[in-house]
């Protein structure tokens, strides 16, 4: 009866022998069952290192990270230190990327305006992340009352202004970035939770989920083993796009007396403040906008490329 | 008959057909299975034919307990089954296990072949005594290689899928397989193979088999026993031979003689009985005999008092008040 099997092959299965055979020699020999769980994420992992577009952001944002977390190391000047003879500077020798209205070094104030900036982004990002999936499965999961329940204060949440909150915040919070990523990620879940629970609905009809009760699975254990990675997908899309936006709100934030206050400098701010100047002082404007255009690209791409290493039907060999 | 293995008593499902979007509320309810009863006793392949609709795959999935019973009793080596949740209805897992329809959607994409058939072994805290090695057993006991365990289920053809779900249903040492409709999804080339598996698997194990289809030569080729089922009911059930041969409800009569013969001389003699109209819809079935809007032998009884399924020659009870063997669907050439 073997002999028929191998003869049932399908066309795709001899391709993917030769795929694995350009594998190391290690990788192959950890193929065998012994490595069955475990070599799960390692299999994400070399699928994303495949994908160099994704592995390439993935460095930029490393890079971006660590200039940030150093930002004393690596800023020539201080963000508040006022050259008063050099105001609004262009880009050149001394002061790489220009000065500002207040003669502060461009450079370094984007510098020190990343440290705020990407942790506010990755932050209201990753907890709206977590706050969205956790009430989306629950609804789209268990369905019924609950499902009516979480949606409608899930409705309840979209309807509130954002401004509203904000300036409320303003005043009972301080303006530390925690406060603000709590204050965000309250705004941010909503259309993700909506997104998740869309997916469970129809994955709970699945049959391999029926397959997994019926093995005995418990639900948490289907919910996290047998949903959420097939939702995986649209969690990440919208995760990325949260990022970015994130970092475009908090500026938003301290327009309204809210949040980080000058001279602080963040991204957002910074490109708020250099309105005015886009076309006396081009550069006040460009090098903000790059910098959140640069993180965002990076979060898409990486995003991209971790939604396809996570799906095993994707081509293996994609770049 | 010796203590049966499972018992069903009764089996009722109804599902609500909702409507409304802020409030939903029953407007009707679909008779899926409407007063189901059979034995199964250990060992044997009982069948269960009908149409689509009928509420097979609805038996399945009670028996299976992954849907509630509206009303009726399952019990299984003399204990109640009916209501068991929590604990005990893992442990019932433990005994009963189901292979489904379809092979494309009934594992896991995201999941290696490898996690798919060690998942019960995990849930059921039986991987550190020896998963891996378990897994590569099933995986060659029905008939894949060991390398296969780290491949993904779109890797591989429907048959092969088919397999892997097999596999899974076995990782627990199951006693009862429900198999429901195992090889409706699969070329006609694989379905022997699968049907073959099946029965080595069974030989090697003593599986006993809840067999689904709506395939009458299949049932033929594997049941011991068959029940007929008709919107929700059983109308027949029988010995397979007793019920090919000497089938008593006329809704039977009518499937057996749309059997295809592959002998053409044959075929061309087949005297074919062609039932008026379509299946009346499960929302709203008929009043008594439930067939009778498309029965050959309709009288007015049918309409007003429902036959009980009983005994009507030795251990071949059908529902009907004028069941009785038919002519053979081919003169015997004699």
């Amino acid at each position: 009866m073997t002999d028929d099997i191998k003869s049932a092959h399908h066309p795709e299965i001899g391709e993917l022998e030769i795929a694995a055979a350009e594998l190391p020699d290690d990788t192959l020999a950890r193929m065998g069952l012994d490595a069955v769980g475990a070599s799960q994420w390692r299999i994400v992992w070399r699928r994303l290192l495949r994908h160099r577009l994704a592995i390439a952001s993935f460095g930029i944002l490393v890079l971006l990270g660590v200039i940030a977390v150093f930002a004393n190391v690596f800023a020539p000047h201080g963000y508040a230190t006022q050259y008063l003879s050099q105001q609004l500077r262009s880009p050149g020798a001394g002061h790489w990327l220009g000065t500002d209205t207040l003669g502060r070094d461009e450079l370094s104030r984007l510098i020190y305006g990343g440290r705020i900036s990407l942790a506010v982004g990755f932050g209201v990002a990753l907890s709206a992340g977590v706050i969205g999936t956790i009430v989306g499965s629950l609804a789209g999961f268990y369905g019924g009352r609950l499902d009516t329940l979480l949606m409608r204060v899930t409705d309840l949440f979209l309807s509130i202004p954002l401004l509203v909150i904000l300036i409320v915040a303003a005043t009972l919070l301080g303006g530390s970035v925690l406060d603000i990523v709590i204050v965000l990620s309250i705004f941010f879940w909503m259309p993700l939770a909506r997104i998740v629970r869309g997916s469970f609905l129809s994955l709970r009809e699945k049959e391999f989920v029926e397959a997994a009760r019926s093995v005995g699975a418990s639900n948490f254990r289907i919910i996290v083993r047998h949903m959420l990675p097939n939702a995986i997908g649209p969690i990440i899309v919208n995760v990325t796009l949260a990022v970015a936006e994130a970092i475009l709100i908090e500026s938003v934030l301290s327009f309204l007396g809210f949040g980080i206050q000058p001279p602080t400098p963040t991204w957002g701010n910074m490109l708020a403040e250099s309105r005015d100047l886009a076309t006396t002082a081009p550069w006040l404007v460009w090098f903000p906008g790059l910098c959140i255009l640069l993180t965002v690209l990076c979060v898409n791409f990486l995003g991209d490329g971790l939604r396809d290493a996570f799906d095993p039907t994707q081509d293996l060999i994609k770049r | 008959m010796t203590e049966p293995l499972l018992r069903a008593d009764g089996l009722v499902k109804h599902f609500p057909v909702l409507r409304g979007v802020v409030f939903r509320r029953a407007v009707a309810e679909v008779h899926a299975v409407d007063g189901v009863s059979f034995e199964i006793a250990p060992g044997e392949t009982f069948g269960v034919v009908g149409e689509s609709g009928c509420g097979k795959t609805t038996v399945a999935r009670l028996v299976m307990r992954l849907v509630d019973l509206d009303d009726g009793t399952l019990t299984s080596d003399g204990e109640d089954i009916t209501r068991v949740r929590g604990e005990a209805l893992r442990k019932l897992r433990l005994k009963m296990q189901i292979i489904f329809q379809d092979p494309f959607a009934s594992l896991n994409p995201r999941m290696t072949v490898g996690d798919i058939v060690g998942e019960p072994l995990h849930i059921h805290n039986m991987w550190k005594d020896g998963g891996p090695r378990r897994v590569r057993e099933l995986l060659d006991l029905v008939g894949l290689a060991a390398e296969h365990a780290e491949r993904y289920p779109h890797e591989f053809s429907g048959g092969q899928r088919q397999r892997i779900g097999i596999a899974r249903a076995l990782a627990l040492h199951p006693k009862l397989v429900v198999c429901d409709e195992p090889v409706s999804a699969l070329d006609v080339s694989m379905r022997a193979q699968i049907l073959n598996l099946l029965k080595h698997l069974q030989e090697e194990f003593g599986l006993t088999y809840l067999f689904i289809s709506h395939d009458l030569s299949v049932v033929r080729q594997v049941c011991d026993r068959v029940a007929v089922m008709y919107l929700g009911q059983v109308v027949e059930v029988a010995e397979r031979d007793a019920l090919f041969d000497r089938a008593l409800h006329p809704y039977t009569q009518a499937l057996i003689s749309a059997i295809p013969i592959p002998d053409p001389e044959l075929e061309r003699k087949r005297r074919r009985i062609v039932l008026q109209g379509d299946v009346p819809s499960p929302q709203d079935p008929p009043r008594a005999c439930r067939f009778h809007t498309r029965c050959f032998k309709a009288q007015e009884i049918c309409e007003q008092i429902e036959p009980e399924l009983e005994q009507r020659c030795d251990d071949h009870p059908a529902a009907c008040h004028f069941a009785e063997p038919r002519a053979p669907v081919v003169e015997s050439p004699a």
